[in-house]
């Protein structure tokens, strides 16, 4: 293999980063087809079309790559090659027809789960879970796992959303907020999809991206407006991703502009100026130990909560969810699931993925359509590498030499727990 | 999105934090831009901050490559080459930065840096003092700048001046694990291992701190450890009086004489117990648990009460008492000196 160019490395290293960055990907592959490096570019154009299926672009590369023409502005969904049509002659994988394969797969009539017998029936068999992550669709009962965690949030956000009584009765012990923390990928952020999906309008989330838009002045709204907006719309959860960004307490940013967003965030909390009245406060963070200790303060976001990685049973719904869409057959979630512990929400995304661009590529690569099988899945569990015990390791430190006042118990008992300690 | 769009997005998404992100959009940005310095110069520092040297050294080249007069990029530049070790084109890169941008004091500050960690330099260090003071001299509010005055202050001996710096630095941002450290490691010196144990602890929970924390906090316990020495002497020289006084059976001679010996290990334990923070000790303990180093210490150290226990159990070798004696001394030595090298070996690995 020739060396890589400057460009290619960079966009590589950079893909490791965002590997969900589907035009960066593609931009990738193209420059590799410019080089002739015709299989890596096959590679990252598979990848490329496990995150987007639809992806016109991707399909035009790929034409390109196994070397017929691109056609001329190429419509999304070309119809399937009729019986007789004379494949290209240089190889088989050439006519490789990407729509066709999709429609074979998807009129399969191969189990697709290997369901395990019910044991007590208790289970409505046929409902699987309707996870739509993006409208917020998803609700409480759709997040595997996670009882206490559940537990916590309806104790602390929903019953007293539901009730005014018990808002009243419990106004004081309701004042502050509550910062979920844990690993990346363990469904931090899936929860606080799944209050939302509970509360609708009642729900205001701020994200990293928004909080982006605020720093480097794109957006004309603050914190401000989003707790003003929250208080006229009280009873209401405001739920602030990623709060180590905005209130974080790294070096880099003692004198930048967030230093200002900090002590809004600060005055808002704390209601100064208003009634925070029917106003709760959610935030999530992989690294509370980040968290500007100010915002730790009674009051403030003073209750913890411990997300941890998914369980068995979260697993498996976790897995489920990821092969939802995907043309599999005779897969066993249970014994996968089993494989998998200690993996984090994304790690088994992650897996679902590479197996499906295994599959994929090997379709490709004989021109038959073939399905993702156990082998598949289990292949790739071998090559995934769970992402989660590099957080475990500082989590470890912090948790040992910085538990101050027990903010860390729980985290600390479950590393006794796993043995990680 | 723009190119300079990506830019600006990436520059604040590393302000906080988010690294990962960052190099992604500036990889966007150079695809659509292969020749934009800045992009470069911003991937260099998103490679940096990553502990991703060669990549960031590359990033800066292309910046340079594309503007020769961007300070910023010879300053990721000269960062990256002292992380390599490639100390004097690291200087040269830093001296490039400043004469660029002789009013910036993050030039200056770098180029102390870096002298200050060339093996090959050392000691009072004319170039670097001057680099420091000047650094601090423009920004006396940043922390850095403190702390790399109280480093060539330390350098030089001034242990006094040096620890005044780590304050000042440690006072304009509490997170400054460097200077954290450096506070502990004088404080150990003093003899005041509680301060010390206490600042290691910090910094072994502090991002990218962990390993120098633990290891440093493994010193203070070596250090607790040795002082029982005077323990383990006694204690031979009480069980040898003993053993020779009362050659044969005299079992409440030499139940007391035990009795002694455990009360003096006791006093040390509560002595060595009272020289840590209370919430550190049971962490401490475990760290030190595993520590094969640790351990070589401890055993070195009771050699010696070994020896007496065994002398006072088994009154039939007090006849050998020479020869035991002369076994004690054999294991303390051994252990000592298999220490000595380990604890080289962990130091060497955290630097
Ligand atoms: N308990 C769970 N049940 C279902 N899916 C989960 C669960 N935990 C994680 N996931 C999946 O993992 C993905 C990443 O989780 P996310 O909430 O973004 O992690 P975090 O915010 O903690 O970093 C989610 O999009 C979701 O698909
Ligand atoms: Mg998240």
């Amino acid at each position: 293999m020739a060396e890589d160019s400057p460009l290619i490395r960079s966009l590589r290293s950079a893909l490791e980063a965002a590997p969900a960055d589907v035009p960066l990907r593609l931009h990738l592959a193209a420059l590799l087809l410019d080089d002739g490096e015709f299989e890596q570019a096959v590679a990252e154009i598979a990848a490329a079309l496990q995150h987007d299926p639809g992806s016109a672009e991707a399909r035009k590369l790929m034409l390109r790559a196994m070397g017929a023409p691109a056609p001329p502005a190429a419509p999304p969904a070309p119809a399937a090659a009729p019986p007789g049509a004379e494949p290209p002659p240089e190889a088989a994988s050439v006519s490789f027809d990407w729509a066709s394969a999709e429609q074979q797969l998807s009129d399969t009539v191969q189990p697709r789960f290997i369901e395990p017998a019910a044991a007590d029936g208790a289970d409505d068999p046929g409902d699987e879970p309707a996870w739509d992550i993006e409208s917020s669709q998803v609700r409480l009962a759709d997040v595997g796992g996670m009882t206490e965690v559940k537990q916590r949030l309806e104790a602390a956000f929903l019953a007293p959303m539901r009730n005014p009584e018990l808002r009243r009765l419990y106004g004081k012990s309701l004042r502050g907020g509550l910062l979920l923390y844990g690993p990346p990928g363990c469904g931090k952020t899936f929860i606080a999809r799944a209050v939302a999906g509970e509360l609708g309008a009642k729900f205001l989330s701020v994200s990293l991206s928004d909080i982006l838009d605020m720093y480097i002045g794109q957006s004309e709204r603050n914190l401000h407006d989003v707790f003003a907006a929250a208080r006229a719309n009280a009873p209401c959860v405001i739920f602030l991703d990623e709060i180590d960004a905005v209130g974080g307490k790294r070096s880099s940013m003692r004198h930048n502009a967030m230093r200002g967003t900090v002590n809004q965030l600060l005055l808002e909390l704390d209601g100064a100026q208003h009634d925070n009245d029917g106003v709760f406060v959610l935030a999530a963070t992989n690294s509370p130990w980040d968290v500007d200790t100010a915002l730790r303060r009674p009051g403030r976001l003073d209750r913890t909560l411990l997300v941890l990685p998914p369980d068995q049973q979260a697993r498996e719904s976790v897995l489920r969810y990821h092969l939802r869409d995907r043309p599999i057959e005779g897969v066993d979630l249970v014994k996968l699931a089993k494989k998998t512990d200690g993996w984090s929400g994304a790690d088994l995304a992650h897996l679902c993925e590479t197996a499906a661009e295994a599959a994929l590529l090997d379709s490709a690569a004989s021109g038959k359509v073939r399905m993702i099988g156990m082998p598949d899945l289990l292949a790739a569990a071998k090559e995934v590498r769970p992402s989660i015990e590099s957080w475990f390791t500082a989590a470890r430190n912090v948790a040992m030499f910085a538990n101050d006042g027990g903010t860390y118990d729980d985290l600390l008992a479950f590393l006794k727990r796993t043995r990680r300690l | 999105m723009t190119t300079a769009e990506r830019v600006t997005r990436a520059r604040a998404l590393m302000d906080l934090g988010r690294h990962t992100q960052a190099r992604g959009l500036l990889a966007e940005a150079l695809a659509e831009q292969p020749g934009d310095a800045a992009a470069w110069s911003a991937m260099a520092r998103c490679c940096y901050r990553t502990d991703d040297f060669e990549e960031a050294l590359h990033a800066a080249d292309q910046a340079l490559a594309h503007n020769p007069a961007l300070a910023a990029a010879w300053r990721w530049r000269a960062l990256s080459l002292a992380e390599l070790k490639r100390w004097p084109e690291a200087h040269r890169a830093a001296s490039e930065a400043i004469g660029r941008e002789p009013h910036n004091w993050s030039g200056h500050m770098i180029m102390a840096r870096g002298l200050l960690a060339d093996p090959a330099r050392g000691g009072d260090d004319q170039r670097a003092r001057d680099a420091a003071l000047r650094a601090r001299e423009l920004a006396p509010h940043e922390a850095e700048t403190h702390f790399y005055a109280g480093r060539v202050a330390e350098r030089a001996g001034r242990q006094a001046e040096a620890e005044a710096c780590y304050r000042e630095a440690l006072r304009l941002n509490p997170e400054q694990r460097s200077a954290r450290n450096q506070l502990a490691l004088i404080q150990m010196r003093r003899g005041d291992n509680y301060a010390a144990a206490q600042g290691f602890a910090a910094v072994a929970a502090s991002t990218k701190g962990a390993e120098l924390g633990i290891h440093n906090l493994k010193v203070v316990a070596v250090r607790l450890i040795s002082k029982a020495r005077w323990v383990s002497v006694a204690a031979l020289v009480v069980a040898d009086i003993g053993a020779v006084a009362v050659p044969d059976g005299g079992w409440a001679v030499r139940a007391a004489l035990l009795a002694v010996l455990a009360a003096g290990w006791a006093v040390w334990a509560v002595w060595a117990a009272r020289q840590v923070p209370q919430q550190l000790r049971g962490p401490l303990l475990r760290t030190v648990r595993g520590s094969a180093y640790v351990l070589l210490v401890l055993l070195g150290v009771a050699a010696f009460s070994l020896a007496a226990f065994v002398l006072l159990l088994v009154p039939a070798l007090a006849r050998y008492w020479v020869e035991v004696v002369f076994g004690a001394v054999v294991v303390q030595l051994s252990a000592l000196r298999a220490a000595a090298v380990l604890v080289r070996r962990a130091k060497q690995r955290v630097e």
